[in-house]
């Protein structure tokens, strides 16, 4: 805590006038001044108060000694327990540029859009409830270049039935620095929220003072500076790369080198690593076993916010916006029943996609398995572990940094490349998750297309190819989401919505072969695959609703999440 | 006893008159009789004069009886000031309902009269056991292909009874009521359209959710433009090294023509 020097008071850091600001004198001072008098301005380390939640066990501290009387990981409302500790001091800040009711401000907005959201997330109670921290980050100065680089360049023309490839040696002079990319420090602040918070303008950055903190809390960074180091060049790369091919004289050039070969042509280095703290206003949203974030950038007002739905809401503008497509199905929409089975089959076929996808998105989320910085930290629980078991010579990689580029390895021997030709381009997706979910949809794609198409050309046999078609899709989507439901916690037990689905699917196939006279068989499996649907529908609802909310942390050491 | 003979007589006289009488009038209205019975209606029946819309009869498969048939004449002229109208009934083979009707309208009642072209036929095909309404013109502007779907589900029971003439009058009547402005019952297109337009809104409200609570990741300009950047490059110099020659041929492509003439009604059909 920091004292005014003219009363006594306590010192607060005021967002408004950018300096320390006395509540009992209304004194202004300037943050390193204050850091400067209190002596910590020269040493490595500093002392802060260290506040952990008995709930969830999540740390944060503060060098102010007041707590809020809730925790900003998993919402509860519980006395903080505190104590002094000793923090690693970063090199450089951001202060908060955006009041806690600027912030409201940008949140209220945005709320105002999420008509489905419910009303507690939008209570003046609740947003009063958002609370400033300073995040921990790794900055990354990157330098790619220098004279004589040597690269391959190629350009391409079609003369009749052939193509032209021509050849070039590009030797340049190349000077391309980048300074400040970060990429958050904290295993517990998830990587998909930094990522969409950012960015933060780097060049505003200043160097830390303790004081800073003062009215506002912080996290401590968790993960090796190394860890991200990769990354940060990746993207360096990419914009030397985008540089050079955009250069007035090489435009015509398309660079040979790629990847490796390029950062080795480029020589391209990681400078430095810096930490750094970055203003987030942080809010939590308890409900039951769940919790949903909302965050705001404290430097741009940027709002990233977890947004669950109030099911009873979502289902009641559901009703509303049923009667216009009624209507408009009962002016433009009349079929005969074997083709209204068949058009109920595609949408079932649409649904079942929808929900594996829904599926798959909640495990990814759950399991962290896009987070790195989350995924550093079950490597190096697992490490500890290991340490522990008698003879345990196969010990994992040591850095954060090896273990990350262990699981990249793992993540890569999985990987399966889809390649996507046109007549002028070739996309190459070497993400499997990505590439899969490329191929899904050009699946469901061709089947709705060709399922329309096929009703246009060969009506008599469109309910037999779209059910059939539609049952396969079902089935296969059904299995898979089934698969990835054992990765989802919350799920467990509970069965899957999708399964509703399936026997008058399968019913389906069963009467588009049969293909009998009466219109009662074919009037009673699209009903009953309706209702189903419906059924499906409202627990793909749910499904989101886990998808927009995090389980509960829990926290057995500073820092990190057991779940991570 | 004499009484009683006397008044046999009497009656027997009279009954004798009441016969006479019978006899005479049978005598009298037998030639209209012997009309509708034996003038089984084929072709065309009638035609009106103001309009030139005419009906036209086809009972090649048999399967009305003659008292059916001039009952569904009385039907179908109400018809007849909306277009021309046609019942067909047919064992033949042909390549589908569909086609046959299409080319039955237009062999009997298309282009027929000087009238504005205006139509509709039911067609009862034995051979691939299904009924079928085609219309064109201005009756298909109320009897649309969905109208011909719904109709010809509603009656396609009948014609699975065996009960024809059920099945064309309720055609007709539904042809009527539907060309005079009234609604006809659809209560499974209602029901099915009301579980669809459910399934279909919570699906568009589901993907709009996901659409509009999806954080806008940053643009690589907008990364670039947060950080401090220095990209600077001189002494270029660009050396030709070599010539690969590839052969890719060019794909091609043609669109076919345009169809013939004819008329361009439509309709629809059930089986039975």
């Amino acid at each position: 805590m920091y004292e005014c020097p003219n009363c006594g008071g306590n010192l607060r850091y005021d967002i408004p006038s950018k300096m320390m600001s006395c509540a009992s004198c209304n004194s202004k001072f300037d943050p390193y001044e204050v850091s400067d008098k209190n002596g910590a301005q020269e040493q490595e380390e500093y002392e802060v108060t260290v506040f952990r939640c008995p709930q969830c066990g999540g740390e944060i501290y503060s060098t102010d000694n007041t707590a809020a009387g809730f925790c900003t990981f998993c919402g509860s409302s519980a006395v903080l327990e505190s104590r002094l500790q000793k923090e690693h001091r970063p090199k450089y800040i951001i202060p908060f540029g955006q009041t806690k009711e600027q912030c409201k401000k940008a949140y209220m907005n945005m709320m105002g859009k999420a008509v489905f959201a419910p009303k507690e997330l939008k209570s003046e109670k609740h947003i009063n409830e958002f609370r400033g921290i300073y995040m921990p980050y790794w900055i990354y100065d990157v330098q790619q270049g220098g004279a004589g680089v040597q690269l391959k360049g190629t350009t391409e023309k079609r003369k009749g039935d052939y193509i032209i490839t021509s050849y070039y040696n590009l030797n340049l002079d190349l000077n391309a620095d980048y300074d400040g990319i970060a990429y958050d420090a904290s295993s517990s602040f998830s990587d998909t929220i930094s990522g969409n918070l950012a960015p933060f303008d780097t060049r505003e950055m200043k160097e830390f003072t303790p004081a800073y903190l003062s009215g506002f809390y912080a996290d401590s960074a968790d993960v090796d500076n190394s860890l991200y180091a990769g990354e940060a060049e990746e993207f360096a790369l990419g914009e030397t790369q985008k540089f050079i091919e955009q250069y007035p004289n090489l435009r015509k050039y398309s660079i040979e080198e790629q990847g490796k070969m390029l950062q080795w042509k480029l020589h391209s280095t990681v400078d430095q690593v810096n930490g750094a703290m970055f203003p987030v206003w942080f809010m939590a949203y308890k409900n039951n076993n769940r919790v949903a974030y909302a965050t705001v950038n404290g430097q741009t007002g940027k709002v990233v916010a977890d947004l669950p739905v109030d099911v009873p809401k979502y289902l009641g503008a559901s009703a509303i916006l049923t009667i216009p497509i009624f209507l408009l199905l009962n002016r433009f929409f009349t079929v005969i029943p074997s083709i209204l089975l068949g058009i109920v089959a595609m949408i079932a076929a649409v649904i079942s996609f929808v929900y594996y996808e829904q599926i798959d998105d909640i495990a990814a989320q759950e399991g962290k398995e896009n987070d790195k910085g989350a995924i550093a930290a079950k490597k190096r629980k697992q490490r500890k572990n290991h340490r522990k078991a008698p003879g345990g010579e196969n010990l994992p990689p040591k850095s954060d940094a090896q273990l990350a580029a262990a699981v990249e390895d793992e993540k890569k021997k999985d990987t399966r490349k889809v390649v996507i030709t046109t007549e002028s381009s070739v996309v190459e997706l070497t993400d499997p998750h990505m590439a899969m979910r490329m191929f899904d949809t050009i699946i469901m794609v061709v089947l709705v297309a060709g399922g329309l198409i096929t009703g246009g050309v060969l009506e008599q046999y469109f309910t037999r190819i779209t059910v059939v078609l539609s049952a396969v899709a079902v089935i296969v989507f059904w299995f898979r989401a089934w698969f990835r439901m054992d990765d989802i916690d919350a799920r467990k037990g509970r069965g899957m919505g999708l399964t509703w689905i399936l026997i008058p699917t399968i019913l389906s196939v069963a009467v588009a072969l049969i293909n009998p006279v009466s219109d009662l068989y074919y009037y009673s499996c699209a009903g009953i695959l309706l209702i189903t649907m419906l059924i499906a529908l409202v627990d793909l609802i749910c499904c989101y609703n886990l998808f927009a909310t995090r389980p509960l942390p829990q926290f057995h050491y500073k820092g990190g999440d057991d779940r991570a | 006893m004499h009484n009683k003979i006397s008044l046999l007589k009497n009656v027997s006289g009279l009954l004798s008159v009441c016969l006479l009488a019978v006899f005479c009038l049978l005598l009298v209205s037998s030639p209209v009789m012997a009309e509708d019975i034996l003038e089984r209606p084929d072709g065309t029946v009638y035609t009106d004069e103001t309009t030139g819309y005419k009906l036209e009869i086809h009972d090649d498969a048999s399967l009305l009886e003659d008292t059916q048939l001039h009952a569904l004449v009385k039907d179908m002229k109400g018809l007849v000031k909306y277009g021309s109208i046609g019942f067909f009934t047919t064992n033949i083979e042909y390549r589908s309902t569909s086609a046959l009707a299409h080319d039955l309208y237009d062999k009997y009642l298309w282009n027929q009269s000087s009238a504005e072209e205006s139509g509709t036929i039911f067609l009862i095909d034995m051979e691939q056991r299904n009924i079928y309404i085609y219309s064109n013109g201005v009756i298909y502007k109320t009897i649309t292909n969905a109208y011909a779907n719904t109709i010809t589900d509603k009656v396609y029971k009948y014609a699975s009874d065996a009960d024809y003439y059920r099945c064309a009058k309720e055609v007709f009547d539904s042809e009527l009521t539907l060309l005079e402005g009234r609604k006809i019952a659809q209560p499974m297109k209602y029901a099915s359209n009301i579980f669809l337009a459910a399934a279909l809104a919570i699906l568009i409200n589901y993907l709009l959710v996901k659409l509009f609570s999806r954080a806008k990741s940053p643009s690589e300009a907008e990364m670039l433009a947060s950080i401090a950047a220095t990209q600077r490059m001189n002494n270029i110099n660009v050396q030709f090294e070599r010539e690969s020659k590839t052969y890719s041929p060019r794909s091609s492509s043609s669109s076919g023509g345009g169809g013939g003439g004819g008329s361009s009604g439509g309709g629809g059909g059930h089986s039975f």
